[in-house]
């Protein structure tokens, strides 16, 4: 009986050691076990020349190199409905992170709120805080930001007491969750800063539960891993870190930004009636329909029923119509038409994927650039020296770019500059 | 309408440089159509206009920069600062000063171009791109309308590059005591101003609303000012998303261009900061509406794609089984079950 209880826990030993997750954080070092680093180590003297050698080049295809890692061509749930889950008991009261665990958490939520609607412009955030062996809901699933960083502000405000609960905040949000429409993400983010939590039952019946209802569960915590939260995001294919500073703890956080990638069981597809109406300014300010207590000139009609509405992305509240503004569902397009990733201008063996006339076409123009010494970023105008500087090629385009360019055109731009035409 | 500050004068002293981009349509077909046997002669009167506006721009801050973008059917060309063509006549010694003088340029600080010489080299260098750019154009039967996207694209990176050089010049003179470096560094004070004559072409949708985001992040303004005779969907959304202008005058004719100047002067002279004091013209209204993907119609409803959120209407999305965009397979739900009101 012992022995395969043994058994069972070093077998558990072994799926935890594979977990990439584990593996990776093993490799980061803290900050105070890292060497120095010595700027002035990295500086060479030519032999020949007695002058510096430039470490540029080598540091942008550094650069380069670590762009070009991650995934493209996922399929990911971009409209979601999240709940955040903020630990507001007794222990987020201490003050290893600055300048308290409680005002971390508050802050960073604030910022996460408006960063994950500028990228899910129409998801929706809930927030909910345990505190005193219970789960109170701060604010309703909306997509505006103000109402959860009000939200957040009044959870500093009643400040941090008791114990958390975690199984009771597991059940509101799955309550929350229940009434959310089929093809859209359903999600849990707990913020957690306590090593205990205090159930009133069976909490691995509440995971279950959320598990069965395809909801995915991930978790940010603080000072030493919890096994109940390990659980809790394996068996609903979420995410767990440990926060180490208060800047990774932003950063852990800040990772969910990104829509995560799904499947076609865990969110179904299916279109979605929607109104796009036009923003309009009128000679006499009218009531909104949304906020009967206000009145406005600059306001949207309601394609359907002609409510007169102060914001957008919202439901209408006469007819139910959910109304979006086309900004709001262009923001995610780069997602469909990715800029092709750009290949280095160095060697012959270009990476072109020669498969037709067009492409070999390509190839003879992008072979002509190669023995030039000095090209012009087709961005920025900036000269590339050919040993000073990394070139980048635009597969489509076949035309020079420079490295920051390439970062500006692949992160924010989302649009070639030399294709399109 | 606010009062102005009190500290007026000491902050105007204060004001950072701007770098303005300025995006001229050269497109033959557009201007055409808008002036039919006067176009070259409108043309002319707009790049004059245009090029007294620069002059005035130039006037109002020691350090500002300009950069013209040229949009032809064939693609955006820089006219302005002038670049000669590496790899042919001039030494390499040649190239790496032009391209300082660039990073300067775009900067804005410490380098300061001879001031009688630039407002003849500006013109000299404008006018010539234009009439380059009408000659390319010639031999072709029906040239399209200029790609905006490909335009501001460029623009946009050269902010970009202005802003870098920016910031890694203002961590290097930390602790010098210059006021003007360590003057905002994460946002770039800049601008872009297109003078349009094209229409809005629907393939370009998805690239220029993707710079609009992009100028967005940047808290770069777009301003535009259009010369034909249809609203801009696009250049709307565009100001309208980045606190710019966007303007379609209606005094401008072929027969009374002049009036250009005026608007140029009036409304797009001010800078970011200064536009808070002013009563900047507002719009009427924004057309938010989206256009079907298939059909390229405008919809003020349609459906929405849950997994893509391509626009599709009524008519396209009634027994669709599968996205025509993503094609992803849609459920087949009878019911949507929807959530009660909030309280
Ligand atoms: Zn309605
Ligand atoms: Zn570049
Ligand atoms: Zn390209
Ligand atoms: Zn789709």
């Amino acid at each position: 009986m012992y022995a395969q209880a043994a058994r069972a826990r070093a077998r558990k030993q072994v799926d935890v050691d594979k977990d990439d997750d584990e593996l990776k954080r093993a490799k980061e070092a803290y900050a105070w076990e890292s060497s120095n680093v010595r700027s002035w180590d990295q500086i060479e003297e030519d032999p020949e020349t007695g002058k510096l050698k430039s470490f540029v080049r080598e540091k942008q295809i550094a650069r380069k190199r670590s762009r070009d890692d991650g995934f493209t061509g996922v399929r990911r749930g971009i409209i979601r409905f999240c709940v955040l889950i903020i630990d507001m008991s007794e222990h987020v009261r201490a003050t290893d992170l600055k300048p308290s665990r409680a005002d971390l958490f508050c802050e960073s939520v604030s910022s996460f709120a408006k960063e994950y609607f500028d990228q899910n412009p129409i998801s929706q955030l809930s927030v909910v805080m345990t505190r005193d062996y219970e789960a109170i809901k701060l604010s309703s699933f909306s997509s505006n930001e103000k109402h959860h960083i009000e939200a957040m502000r009044k959870a500093l405000r009643l400040g941090p007491s008791g114990a958390a609960s975690l199984q009771n905040a597991l059940k509101i949000a799955n309550k929350n969750l229940s009434t959310v429409p089929p093809y859209a993400m359903k999600e849990v983010i707990v913020c957690y800063g306590s090593l205990s939590t205090c159930d009133p039952g069976d909490i691995h019946a509440t995971i279950n539960l959320l598990a069965s209802s395809k909801v995915r569960c991930s978790a940010v915590g603080l000072g030493a891993e919890l096994h109940i939260l390990r659980v809790l995001t394996k068996s609903t294919n979420g995410t767990y870190s440990i926060a180490m500073n208060e800047e990774h703890f932003r950063d852990s956080l800040g990772s969910h930004v990104i829509p995560p990638p799904t499947t076609t069981k865990q969110v179904s597809a299916s279109l979605i009636r929607m109104g796009y109406p036009i923003l309009q300014r009128i000679d006499e300010p009218t009531l909104y329909c949304n906020n009967p207590s206000v009145r406005g000139r600059l306001g949207y009609n309601c394609p359907r029923c002609s409510g007169w509405l102060s914001e957008m992305p919202c439901e209408c509240t006469l007819c139910g119509l959910t109304l979006v503004s086309s900004p709001h569902l262009a923001r995610s397009y780069h997602h469909l038409f990715p800029v092709p990733k750009f290949i280095s201008l160095e060697t012959s063996d270009l990476d072109l994927r020669l498969q037709s006339k067009e492409d070999e076409a390509k190839f003879a123009k992008a072979m002509k650039l190669l023995p030039i010494d000095v090209l012009r970023c087709t961005g920025c105008a900036k000269l590339l020296e050919k040993e000073a500087s990394l070139r980048l090629l635009c597969p489509s385009c076949v035309k020079v770019f420079c490295v920051d360019c390439d970062a500006f055109v692949h992160d924010s731009l989302h649009h070639c500059p030399g294709c399109g035409v | 309408m606010r009062a102005p500050r009190g500290d007026f004068r000491v902050r105007a002293a204060d004001d950072p440089p701007s770098l303005l981009v300025v995006i001229l349509d050269v497109a033959a077909l557009a201007w055409t159509d808008i002036a039919g046997d006067k176009a070259t002669a409108t043309l002319q009167s707009v790049i004059e206009q245009l090029l007294v506006f620069l002059n005035s721009f130039m006037l109002l801050h020691e350090s500002n920069r300009i950069c013209v973008i040229l949009a032809s059917p064939d693609g955006a060309q820089l006219v302005f600062p002038e670049l000669s063509e590496p790899g042919s006549r001039c030494s390499d010694i040649d190239l790496v000063a032009e391209d300082n003088a660039l990073d300067a340029a775009t900067a804005g600080s410490g380098f300061t171009l001879h001031a009688e010489q630039t407002p003849l080299k500006l013109r000299d260098a404008v006018l010539a791109g234009v009439k380059e750019a009408f000659r390319a154009q010639e031999g072709e039967v029906a040239s399209a309308p200029a790609p905006i996207s490909t335009a501001l694209a460029t623009a946009l990176c050269l902010h970009n590059r202005a802003k870098s050089i920016k910031s890694t010049r203002s961590s290097l003179s930390l602790g010098q005591g210059n006021g003007q470096a360590n003057n905002d560094s994460g946002t770039c004070n800049g601008r872009i101003l297109m003078l349009i004559a094209s229409e809005d072409a629907p393939e370009q949708y998805v690239p220029v609303m993707n710079c609009i985001f992009s100028a967005q992040r940047m808290g770069v303004p777009l301003d535009s000012c259009i010369h034909g005779d249809k609203d801009s969907t696009y250049l709307q959304q565009a100001a309208y998303l980045t606190n710019g202008v966007c303007l379609r005058p209606n005094e401008f004719s072929t027969e009374n261009p002049n009036v250009l100047i005026q608007i140029l002067q009036t409304v797009f002279l001010t800078d970011r900061l200064n536009r808070d004091f002013l009563a900047m013209p507002t719009p009427r209204k924004v057309d938010f509406r989206a256009s079907c993907m298939k059909t390229r119609q405008i919809i003020e409803d349609g459906y929405t794609c849950s997994v893509c959120l391509s626009t599709f209407a009524t008519t396209v999305a009634k027994g669709a089984a599968m996205c025509p965009i993503c094609s992803a397979r849609f459920a087949i739900t009878s019911r949507v079950k929807r959530r009660p009101p909030r309280p």
